[in-house]
């Protein structure tokens, strides 16, 4: 079955890791610009101006959009036309105008017609001389970008609000703005095949474990990928070996997040293209944590994480221990309660958890809806949803009400933990399942599996579930749902590679 | 060797998801949700009468108003109890829910036959309660879980509110089903039970608590009298919050005294071979009301006299429940033989083999301390 | 399979305790002879002192064979003891699982789930704990972590609605029938599991001195048996010897407000404790099998081992009366002297004595 499945993908797929060898610079100016344009074809952007220099034939290769015409134009070609005293060889003349021509400091010499094709469509003007075998590069970039905004996913109440960009050096700026020691690093590095976007590591030298920033060098540098449009596709390579619902790699589009965690010894990964960093390793207890806890008073930080907590207990565990009291366990009921219940419950049509099941998944279709739709109809598609499952489900006596408010406590509960909205969703539905297959006996196993599973995973040698467990008085009582005071903990740095056990 | 541990893995989940199919659960609209039990002894059996949730009437969420009795009372019969709560399922095509039962009824009848046959099914049932409440019709359980008390009133509801009456009136004692059988189970102790009637005045039905019954064992044996009563809910630490009147023959007044706090201590020894118990009760209470021919103020005298007629009234109405019981109907219900037992087990065990029979020689000392505390607003007697 | 993998000795005190609470948890009088309620608060003081004793020789073998477990100890004197050795423990410890399974089905089959058939519950049970066991000891030792809270934080709040209901006259007197009952009981409580046979094995992936810990962890047994003890027969009286489970029925009795009853809290605690306790079983045995025969199988070893649980359980072992054997005193008896006495006494003598004539030649 499983042989089957895969030679069906592979009728339908190519391997992406076959790559070309690398083809030298040549010393004829037309064999390197035919060799590009066969590479680029017809494109209408990549613009080539043919020149003399120093009697030599040259050209200026750049990608339209991709440069900043006004510095392509102050920086490189007024420089050449106007320099004096060129030298008569090529590679000399290259030598000259690289040192003593150019303005720009953003330089670099290519030697391969791959990297010359790679730096064109970077971006960067490329200078080919004829008879030089090699090339000059200037980065001259300019392309059109999403200025600075807010964050919209993680949004705070109080503390900074701007959010990363997909220009990957202005992330790179708003790191460094916060953190302006040199023991900062980030390090870049190209992925895959055909997009090759940069891929930055950023970590601080003095904390992070190298051996830690080593892996993960290593485990991206083996990743093999065709296109990187995002951080996700990154995300499989940095995950641990333990399959688990949950990720040990989290995200963030807050400069200020990244900062604190790299701090703590973790690395962050920017991605060229993509609004939002990686950070590895990302352990369970941050997920209900936010920077608003440390702007806020130790024990307001106190109080919101346990609400988070229960609130993510609340949007796992209640559907599937409402379905399992329903149908297996009525004497755990209050009196009063179950008797609103089970005069709801008798007129509906349906069993208690295919209710469940059936008024959830239309919960995430609406939600699904409202997500990707324009405001405005997402606004429409909200209205229709509380008015079709609000009000006239129950009323038609298709859903019973009490349902509802668990669907709705439920949902309201789920946003309470955004940062793992997608795997609560789903193992909602499983103890949805198992409550109604398995009763509470299922939902107490199926936690156990969870727990167990949670418990095996290890992140660059952090365990997952720390500091609670295996437990670490010292970061239990420094930050875990109590945060000490900054007065206390300011002064000292907390590293990740301390809580292994 | 990880394709086959997938495929064995593969294969267990589908038992295990076909399992799941052939033995769902009982949905709430496939239960018959039991309030309150009445048992009574037939000759060749039991009858059971039951009121139960009438979720089918009352459950239109369009709120048509067609809402109808908030209950019903069924009636089975069968060879036992759990053959007459399985044929409840033939009247109503539901399966009976018993955790949420609040009371559990029985007969006088049946009560005098003995309860154990009886009591065994709610041991043993898992989702039957311990602490439900027992209680006893003075007539028939019949009689007592059917009466139609007015609209949307339950005879369940209203046996377990009358039940609540021993918090603010130790006239009257309760007993969860736990206890009650912790009791007759007991070679020592007795077990007791409340009695509650229905009582019809101006066509109007009303349930009244009419009492407590001891048992001998499981089998019904002797009333209490109220003030025999008020001991036992003294003597079980249950006392605070009763009223006592005594009378002042030189004053000509009478006094009640509400008792806000009760305690007692029983120590237990042997004297040749001898029960003796020393019972030392205290009592704090407050004057809530005087009555008299002439007014007089409540002085400190008039007080210390009071504090001396409750000390003795309490101590002559512990004496007499005391003789009542361990003299004239040979039986523990105060648990004086558990204290003496769980002092001298092993003498206990080869002196007394039949401690019932040794009650009426049982020596006792009575010490009540007695303490009045306030007066209320007014300072002096009307 | 992490076979290398290393747990703190805090991590082992933790699953060894709650193997422990769970024999508590699940103690019936069913088939027992019949005691004074009271009794059985001093057995628990007998029960520790026993459980001291058995420990005696794993301490004997971590100092004079440290860095080895009872096999390698064995391998020491004979390979061919060592595969002995390995061979009977994977048969204790299979024992041990299914009685933990049987005690599982019948709580399940009587109190859970009545109208159910518990099959397809057992099933369940042991698919989850042969997953649990194949993601090794770390993740166990942490998760063992976690539930001993679990645990704490559900006896508090059943002690906590408890409270009201206990009553001293309800406990029978104690040392009615002299100590010989109380020794008795003590015996059947520190027989119900076999903690140092587990602790014999995995002493060489434990980090850390195991002394402060086991001290901890007897009397964290101490305390919360008594506790659970104490509970049960002050709050229940004598009619908890009328039930199966005991300390169900008191979590029952417990009421707080609209909450009628907590039993809901004791049967979670129950199945993930005894999903953890499996779980552990199921993985010695595995490593066990590994050591013996080959190492090719992995996880295959867990399937073998978690089937013939099933197997025995489902075919052979699902009635009462099978309940009542697998349970009785007499064969548990049995299993600690082999085990946790002539086994390792046997092994540590026989080593000791090779040891000490390699040193002298």
């Amino acid at each position: 079955m499983r042989n089957w499945l895969k030679q069906a993908e592979a009728r339908v797929t190519r391997s992406a890791a076959a790559s070309e060898a690398p083809v030298q610079v040549y010393a004829e100016l037309e064999r390197n610009v035919q060799y590009i344009k066969a590479q680029l074809g017809d494109s209408f952007d990549i613009l080539y101006k043919q020149t003399c220099i120093g009697g030599n034939r040259a050209v200026l290769i750049m990608d339209d959009g991709m440069c900043d015409n006004l510095l392509v134009t102050q920086q490189v070609v007024a420089p050449i036309l106007a320099m004096q005293n060129v030298p008569e060889t090529a590679g000399a003349q290259m030598a000259y105008i690289r040192d003593r021509i150019s303005a720009g400091i953003d330089q670099k010499e290519d030697h391969t017609l791959n990297d010359v094709v790679a730096d064109i469509v970077s971006g960067l003007v490329v200078l080919l001389i004829d008879g030089a075998p090699f090339c000059e590069a200037f980065g001259v970039q300019g392309f059109p970008k999403r200025s600075i905004d807010n964050a919209q996913t993680e949004v705070q109440e109080r503390g900074a609000q701007e959010a990363f960009v997909e220009s990957f050096k202005d992330n790179v700026a708003l790191i460094r703005r916060r953190v302006r020691a040199p023991v900062a690093r980030f390090e870049l590095q190209e992925m895959g095949a055909t997009s090759k976007t940069r891929v930055c590591v950023c970590y601080f030298a003095d904390r992070a474990d190298k051996q830690m920033i080593a892996e993960i060098k290593s485990r991206l540098k083996k990743a093999n990928l065709d296109m990187v449009l995002g951080a996700g596709y990154l995300r499989p390579f940095l995950e641990s070996d333990v399959r688990t619902i949950f990720t040990s790699v989290g995200t963030t589009e807050r400069p200020d997040i990244a900062c604190a965690e790299m701090a703590e010894g973790r690395a962050v990964i920017l991605v060229d293209g993509t609004p939002f960093a990686l950070i590895v390793p990302y352990l369970f207890s941050e997920n209900f944590q936010s920077m608003d806890d440390y702007n806020h008073r130790p024990y307001y930080a106190l109080f919101i994480r346990v609400l988070k907590f229960f609130s993510f207990l609340i949007s796992v565990f209640l559907p599937g221990l409402y379905v399992a009291v329903c149908t297996f366990h009525q004497e755990l009921l209050p009196v009063s309660m179950l008797y609103d219940v089970a005069v709801q419950e008798s007129v509906t049509p349906f069993p208690v958890m295919a209710e469940a099941i059936f008024i959830h998944f239309l919960y995430e279709i609406v939600r699904e809806a409202g997500l990707r739709m324009p405001k405005s109809v997402g606004h429409a598609v909200s209205i229709v949803g509380a008015l079709v499952i609000g009000d006239t489900a129950v009323s038609a006596g298709l859903i019973a009400a009490p349902m509802l408010i668990v669907v709705a406590m439920t949902a309201i509960s789920s946003f309470v933990v955004s940062k793992i909205y997608y795997p609560v969703s789903i193992l909602r539905f499983v103890f949805m399942l198992v409550g109604g297959l398995a009763g509470f006996y299922g939902i107490v196993l199926g936690f156990g599996v969870v727990l167990l599973n949670l418990c095996a995973v290890t992140a660059y040698g952090t365990p997952f579930l720390a500091p609670f467990s295996p437990v670490h008085v010292g970061a239990l009582l420094r930050d875990s749902f109590w945060r000490r005071s900054w007065k206390k903990i300011g002064g000292r740095e907390l590293r990740i590679r301390s809580l292994e056990k | 060797m990880r394709k086959g541990v997938r495929i064995t893995l593969l294969c267990l989940a589908f038992v295990l998801l076909c399992s799941g199919c052939s033995t769902p659960g009982l949905e709430l609209k496939n239960r018959l949700i039991v309030q309150a039990i009445g048992i009574d002894a037939l000759p060749q059996g039991v009858r059971l009468t039951v009121q139960a949730l009438n979720t089918e009437m009352a459950g239109n969420p369009n709120g048509s108003g067609e809402s109808g009795a908030v209950t019903r009372t069924l009636l089975s019969e069968g060879k036992t109890v759990s053959e007459a709560i399985s044929a409840l399922s033939k009247q109503t095509g539901k399966r009976p829910l018993l955790s949420q039962n609040q009371v559990i009824v029985f007969g006088r009848e049946t009560a005098e036959k003995g309860l154990f046959s009886y009591l065994d099914f709610f041991v043993r049932d898992p989702s039957s309660r311990l602490t439900v409440p027992v209680v006893l019709s003075d007539t028939t359980a019949q009689e007592l879980v059917s009466a139609q008390l007015g609209e949307n009133i339950l005879s369940a509801d209203s046996i377990t509110e009358l039940l609540q009456a021993e918090r603010y009136a130790p006239t009257q004692v309760s007993q969860a089903l736990y206890a009650l059988m912790n009791r007759m189970q007991s070679d020592v102790t007795n077990a007791y039970l409340p009695v509650v009637r229905a009582e019809t005045q101006q066509e109007e039905v009303r349930l009244v608590l009419c009492g407590v019954s001891v048992f001998s064992k499981d089998r019904l044996d002797f009333a209490l009298e109220e003030e025999e009563t008020m001991v036992l809910s003294l003597l079980t630490k249950n006392g605070a919050g009763g009223y006592w009147t005594v009378e002042d023959a030189n004053r000509k007044a009478q006094t009640t005294v509400h008792i806000r706090k009760a305690d007692v201590s029983m120590q237990s020894r042997l004297k040749d071979e001898t029960p003796v118990f020393s019972l030392r009760l205290f009592v704090t209470g407050d004057v809530v009301e005087t009555e008299s021919a002439a007014p007089f103020s409540l002085t400190k005298e008039y007080l210390e006299d009071t504090r001396t007629l409750l000390k003795e009234k309490i101590e002559e109405a512990v004496r007499a429940a005391l003789a009542h019981c361990l003299v004239s109907e040979n039986a523990d219900p105060f648990g004086l033989g558990q204290r003496l037992r769980q002092r001298y087990p092993k003498r206990f065990s080869a002196l007394f083999t039949d401690w019932h029979a040794v009650l009426p020689e049982v020596e006792y000392e009575v010490e009540v301390e007695a303490e009045l505390e306030r007066i209320g607003n007014g300072v002096e007697n009307l | 399979m992490k076979g290398n993998a290393k747990i703190g000795v805090w991590q082992l005190c933790c699953l060894l305790l709650l193997s422990r609470l769970l024999t508590t948890l699940t103690f019936s009088p069913v088939g027992a002879e019949k005691m004074q309620t009271a009794d059985y608060l001093p057995a628990v003081l007998a029960a520790a002192f026993l459980i001291f004793l058995f420990f005696v020789p794993v301490f004997l073998q971590r100092r004079f064979f440290s860095g080895m477990d009872i096999t390698d100890v064995a391998y020491t004197v004979s390979p061919l003891l060592s595969k002995g050795c390995c061979v009977s423990y994977i048969l204790c410890f299979q024992f041990l699982t299914l009685a933990a399974v049987a005690r599982l089905e019948l709580f399940v089959g009587s109190v859970v789930f009545p109208n159910n058939d518990s099959a397809f519950f057992i099933l369940l049970f042991v698919l989850a704990a042969v997953y649990a066991a194949s993601l090794g000891l770390e993740a166990l030792g942490r998760a063992g972590t976690i539930c001993l809270v679990l645990f704490l934080g559900a006896f508090l709040c059943i002690t906590l609605a408890m409270t009201d209901k206990i009553n001293l006259v309800n406990l029978s007197p104690a040392f009615s029938k002299g100590a010989a009952p109380i020794w008795t009981a003590g015996l059947d409580a520190a027989t119900r599991t076999i903690e140092p046979a587990v602790a014999a094995v995995l002493l060489p992936r434990i980090n850390g001195k195991p002394g402060k810990a086991f001290a901890v962890g007897l009397g964290c047994f101490i305390f919360f048996t008594e506790s659970i003890l104490f509970f049960v027969f002050a709050g229940l009286g004598d009619y908890a010897l009328t039930q199966m489970f005991p300390v169900h029925a008191v979590a029952v009795l417990a009421e707080f407000s609209v909450f009628r009853r907590f039993d809901v809290l004791l049967t979670g605690v129950w199945i993930l404790t005894a999903f953890v306790k499996v779980s552990l079983l199921l993985y010695l045995q595995s490593e066990l099998l590994k050591k013996t025969f080959s190492q090719r199988p992995g996880r295959l070893y867990l399937i073998f081992c978690a089937g013939t649980v099933l197997l025995v359980q489902l075919c052979f072992a699902g009635k009462v009366t099978d309940y009542y054997f697998t349970l009785g005193l007499l064969p548990r008896t049995v299993l600690y002297a082999i085990f946790l006495l002539f086994v390792p006494g046997v092994v540590l003598a026989a080593a000791l004595l090779r040891k000490r004539r390699r040193l002298h030649a």
